[in-house]
């Protein structure tokens, strides 16, 4: 199998079981195209971490 | 092609050994439907993961492919990065952008998976040999039709005569547009029946589908109707060639219905159904090799025979009707809320 180093990342906020039980999946199977990504500029509000 | 799920396509990635149906079922069961659910799922193959929120995006380029990345839209699996762009799978299709746009769509949220040298499925070699063994039993499957259906068409000599030949080819197509019409009714996802239904007016099938008026009755649907017909046809035609007249009055019968159902959809829905004037095309070519092949000559006197190739067509109806809603995705699978 692949072996895939952790990187060391300075800006990065580990998320909690609690915080990654809140991103979910949706149940569609729409194909995202560069087309379909950009024609939503909708971005999707990342966890935030609870200080 | 078999459906394939981020998770399927995130094991072939990291080269963790593994079977589709095994993998897929885990990801469609998993108890929580989130990047949790996903976590605990890599981890029952013996995945280390980790979901990290980028405060600086540039950082993603220390990051080593494959890793979901979260967009407005849903997850794609990041493939490859480099300066110019970004390779990415979504729905097991390998798609390539900027890194401007991938810098504005994406927002921040990966999830790294570590494999180490023991991650594997649980249970691998069980559910290989039970890959294997489905593969075959395909395969001898589609073989012994194959084969019946040689011996039946050479047997009877439906060679012989360009309308039984026609007649023989147009069963078959109305067998697999019906097919399809039968599994977007069931919300069974067909990505052919998807670009078919797309032809003539997008969207257009699902829309005819969810009218009540695509329901005989309101208890059959027409596609298992369909489907129904163009089986027993093709079946009677291979086995009971002599019976082809009554074949004949059948299609005869049908025809009507053509003429309610492009109406229905020009006049009524307003909205075309590729797949199911597909279906009424291939009801009137029928039509015109039972003419032109002159089997609508015989059909008088109606014999016992006319009523018995009734009966099958209606017991097929029947017992269609009575499986199909064991394979209904629409009620199995709940909607799951919108998160995007």
């Amino acid at each position: 199998m692949k072996i895939i180093k952790r990187p060391e990342l300075k800006t990065a906020t580990v998320l909690t079981p609690l915080q990654l039980n809140k991103i979910h999946f949706s149940g569609k199977h729409t194909k995202l195209t560069p087309e379909v990504l950009g024609n939503n500029m909708t971005k999707a509000t990342p966890v935030a971490p609870k200080d | 092609m078999k459906e394939t799920t981020a998770f399927n396509d995130l094991l072939n990635l990291l080269e963790v050994p593994h079977t589709l149906d095994y993998a897929n079922e885990q990801f469609h069961t998993m108890p929580f439907r989130s990047m949790f659910g996903f976590s605990k799922l890599l981890q029952r193959y013996g995945i280390d993961s980790q979901g990290v929120t980028l405060g600086d995006k540039s950082e993603v380029d220390k990051i080593a492919p494959p890793f979901l990345a979260q967009t407005g839209k849903g997850f794609i699996i990041v493939t490859a990065i480099d300066s110019e762009g970004v390779n990415y799978l979504t729905e097991g299709v390998l798609e390539r952008m900027s890194r401007d746009e991938f810098a504005d769509v994406w927002n921040g949220f990966v999830m790294m998976a570590f494999p180490t040298r023991r991650s594997i499925e649980p249970h691998y070699l069980s559910h290989r040999r039970t890959e294997i063994i489905g593969k075959a039993k395909q395969w001898i499957l589609t073989l012994g039709v194959v084969a019946l259906f040689l011996y039946l068409f050479i047997s009877n000599h439906l060679y012989a005569d360009w309308s039984t030949i026609a007649l023989t080819l147009f069963n078959i197509g109305g067998i697999y547009l019906t097919y399809l019409l039968v599994q977007k009714s069931s919300g069974m996802k067909n990505r052919t029946a998807d670009a078919v239904c797309g032809v003539l007016q997008a969207g257009g099938c699902d829309s005819v589908l969810e009218m009540k008026a695509s329901k005989f009755f309101g208890i059959f649907g027409w596609s298992e109707v369909g489907f129904s017909y163009f089986t027993v046809s093709l079946l009677t035609l291979l086995m009971f060639p002599q019976w082809i007249c009554y074949l004949a009055a059948c299609n005869v019968m049908c025809l009507p219905f053509t003429f309610w159902s492009i109406w229905y959809q020009k006049f009524r829905a307003k909205v075309w159904c590729t797949l199911c004037v597909s279906v009424q095309a291939t009801l009137w070519l029928l039509f015109f090799c039972y003419l032109g092949g002159g089997w609508l000559n015989g059909i008088f006197p109606l014999r016992i025979e006319f009523f018995v190739l009734c009966a099958t067509y209606l017991t097929t109806l029947l017992a269609l009707n009575k499986v199909l809603p064991h394979f209904d995705q629409k009620i199995k699978t709940p909607q799951p809320d919108e998160d995007y």
